[in-house]
C-alpha cells in the first residue's frame, strides 16, 4: 500500500484552477521529486496535502496516507495528523520560525504539541536533534534566536522541527533556494542521510533539475497546474515525453555541458 | 588605459546602522573594504559571490548610486562629478534583480523606456527609438500601453532592457538579472543579452551567484568574498584552475551537474 496517494487533487480560487487533477503516489521509504517552474501549483500541490492552504481556495479530489482519507477540511483533526505523520520544511526558514522563541523551545514544541514527550525530554530530544541535523554547539543553539543563525543554519532548525516526531514523510518545498550553493549541498546532504537514515519518505519539490535529480530516484513534473510526467529520474534525463520537459532537461544538460567544459578545458 | 571605462581605486564602503549612524563609535558594516577593479571596454565581466560578499554594493558603486567611504571610482579617466553626470549616465546604465521594484507602477511600458530618453537629453524621434527597442527585446509593439503589473516577469526584464539600451550606453551593468526568472525564461533573457552586447558593442558587467550564468555570458570574472575580490582573471583560468581556497569551494559545490 502506499504511503501517500493523492488522487485527482484539483485547487481553485474563484473561477481559476492552479491545481489541476493531480494524481500521484508515493511508497514507504521513497524519495519522489516535484520540478514546476513558479506558478505550476508545486507549492499549492503540497500545502493542499498539509491542509494548510490560504482562505478562498477550494479544494477537491482526496488524499489517502496510509489508506486513510486525510480530513483537510477540519483544522483540528488535521493539526493533530501535521508534523506527526508528515514534516514539512519550507523555502524561508526566518518566515517560518517564530522570532521570539527560542530554537530549543520551536523544535521541542512539536513533541510537546502532539503529547510525544514531557516538556522536560522534550527539551532534551531538541538538543538531540539539533545535534542529529548538524548544528554546531547543539546545546547553545538551543538557547539562541533564529536572527542569530545564519541561513543553512535556520534550515537545518526547520529540518530539526519537521523530523521532531519522526514522522513518516518528508515533505521539503524549495528547502535550498534562498541558500548560497556551498551551504545549499550542506543542507541536502543533510536532508538526504536523515531521510535515509530514518527510512522517512520524501518528497522534495524544486524548479532546480540538477538538484532534485540529486536527491531523488523518481520525478513528477508539474506544468500549468497538471502532471504532465511522471516517471524515473533515468527515464527522465534519458528521454523526457512532454515538449515541456524535453525544454527544462535540454537546458538543465546544456548549462551541466557548459559548467563542465569551463572547469575542466585547461585542467587537462 | 584609454580602454579602461570605469575604474575602481581602493574602494570601501562601510554602512551605519540606524540614525544616529554619524556617531563615531558606531562601528558599522564593512560592505566593501578596499576592493579595486577595472572595467575594460568590450569585456563582459561576471562578478561572482555569494549573498552578502558585497557583490551589489560594488555595482551601486560603479553605478555612481553609492559613494565609497573611502577610495574612488574613476569614469574614463575622470573622477565623476556634476557636469560629467549626464555623460556617465548616458554611457553606463543599469538592470537589476527585480524590474517591477525599479519601474513606476503608474506608468506605461512606452513611458517607462522614454524616461531615459528625456532625462538624458536624448535627440532624435523618442516614438520611433521605443519601438525599435521593443523589437530589439524582441516585445509585441503593442505592449506600449501595458503598464507593468500587466506583464510576466520574462516582458518585464526585456522592459528593463530596452530602457537600459535606450540612451545608447557602452556599458552595462547587470545585478542578478536573472535570479528571479523561471529556468526556460532565464535561458532566454541570457540569450537576449548575449545577442544584445554583440550588436550594440556593449561591454557588460554582471553580478551573479550562479557560476553557469557567468560561464555563458562572460569572458572575465572577479571572485568576491567578504567584501574584497578574492580572485580575478579570465573565466577559463579561474574556473579551471582556481587558486584561492574560496573559490575552489564554489566550484566544488556545483556537483550536482547533469550526466552528458
Amino acid at each position: 500500500m502506499s504511503l501517500l496517494e493523492v488522487n485527482n487533487l484539483t485547487v481553485s480560487f474563484g473561477e481559476h484552477h492552479v491545481v489541476r487533477n493531480v494524481s500521484f503516489a508515493v511508497q514507504p521509504g521513497e524519495q519522489l521529486g516535484i520540478i514546476g517552474e513558479s506558478g505550476s501549483g508545486k507549492s499549492l500541490s503540497m500545502l493542499a496535502i498539509m491542509g494548510l492552504l490560504p482562505d478562498g481556495a477550494t479544494v477537491s479530489g482526496s488524499v489517502l496516507f496510509d489508506g486513510k482519507e486525510l480530513p483537510q477540511h477540519t483544522d483540528s483533526e488535521m493539526s493533530k495528523f501535521r508534523g506527526k505523520h508528515i514534516g514539512m520544511v519550507f523555502q524561508d526558514p526566518l518566515a517560518s520560525l517564530n522570532p521570539l522563541m527560542t530554537i530549543g523551545k520551536q523544535v521541542a514544541q512539536p513533541l510537546i504539541n502532539h503529547k510525544i514527550a514531557s516538556r522536560k525530554i522534550a527539551r532534551q530530544r531538541a538538543t538531540e536533534l539539533c545535534s542529529l541535523v548538524g548544528l554546531p554547539e547543539p546545546q547553545r543553539m538551543v538557547e539562541s534566536y533564529p536572527h542569530q543563525l545564519s541561513g543553512g543554519q535556520r534550515q537545518r532548525v526547520g529540518l530539526a522541527i519537521a523530523l521532531a516526531c519522526s514522522p513518516s514523510l518528508l515533505i521539503a518545498d524549495e528547502p535550498t533556494t534562498a541558500l548560497d550553493v556551498t551551504v545549499q549541498q550542506e543542507v541536502l546532504q543533510a536532508i538526504r542521510g536523515l531521510a535515509a537514515a530514518q527510512g522517512t519518505s520524501l518528497i522534495f519539490v524544486s524548479h532546480d533539475l540538477p538538484v532534485v535529480a540529486s536527491m531523488v530516484n523518481r520525478v513528477l513534473v508539474l506544468h500549468e497546474g497538471a502532471v504532465v510526467e511522471n516517471t524515473s529520474k533515468d527515464q527522465l534525463l534519458r528521454a523526457p515525453q512532454h515538449p515541456h520537459t524535453q525544454r527544462i532537461v535540454a537546458s538543465a544538460k546544456q548549462s551541466s555541458a557548459l559548467l563542465r567544459q569551463a572547469t575542466q578545458s585547461s585542467a587537462q | 588605459m584609454n580602454d579602461v571605462i570605469l575604474s575602481a581605486q581602493q574602494v570601501s564602503k562601510t554602512f551605519h546602522r540606524g540614525w544616529l549612524s554619524t556617531s563615531r563609535n558606531a562601528k558599522g558594516i564593512e560592505a566593501l573594504a578596499g576592493v579595486s577593479l577595472d572595467v575594460t571596454r568590450g569585456e563582459h565581466l561576471g562578478i561572482l559571490g555569494q549573498s552578502g560578499s558585497g557583490k551589489t554594493t560594488l555595482a551601486r558603486v560603479l553605478l555612481n548610486l553609492e559613494t565609497p567611504t573611502t577610495g574612488v571610482v574613476k569614469f574614463e579617466g575622470k573622477l565623476l562629478s556634476k557636469e560629467l553626470n549626464k555623460q556617465f549616465r548616458r554611457t553606463v546604465q543599469a538592470v537589476f534583480q527585480d524590474p517591477a521594484s525599479s519601474f513606476n507602477p503608474r506608468m506605461r511600458v512606452a513611458d517607462i523606456i522614454r524616461e531615459p530618453l528625456r532625462a538624458l537629453e536624448i535627440d532624435g524621434d523618442h516614438d520611433s527609438r521605443i519601438d525599435e527597442l521593443l523589437s530589439q527585446v524582441d516585445l509585441e509593439l503593442q505592449l506600449r500601453d501595458r503598464y507593468a503589473h500587466q506583464l510576466s516577469g520574462g516582458q518585464r526584464q526585456r522592459v528593463a532592457l530596452a530602457r537600459a539600451l535606450a540612451p545608447r550606453p557602452q556599458l552595462l551593468i547587470a545585478d542578478e538579472p536573472f535570479s528571479a526568472l523561471d529556468v526556460l525564461t532565464r535561458d532566454e533573457i541570457v540569450l537576449l543579452l548575449r545577442r544584445l552586447a554583440s550588436e550594440n558593442n556593449l561591454t557588460l558587467v554582471v553580478i551573479s551567484h550562479d557560476l553557469s550564468v557567468v560561464a555563458q555570458l562572460c569572458d572575465h570574472v572577479a571572485v568576491m568574498k567578504e567584501g574584497v575580490i578574492v580572485e580575478n582573471g579570465t573565466v577559463r583560468e579561474v574556473f579551471s584552475t582556481p587558486r584561492n581556497p574560496f573559490t575552489v569551494e564554489l566550484l566544488q559545490a556545483v556537483q550536482y551537474l547533469l550526466p552528458d
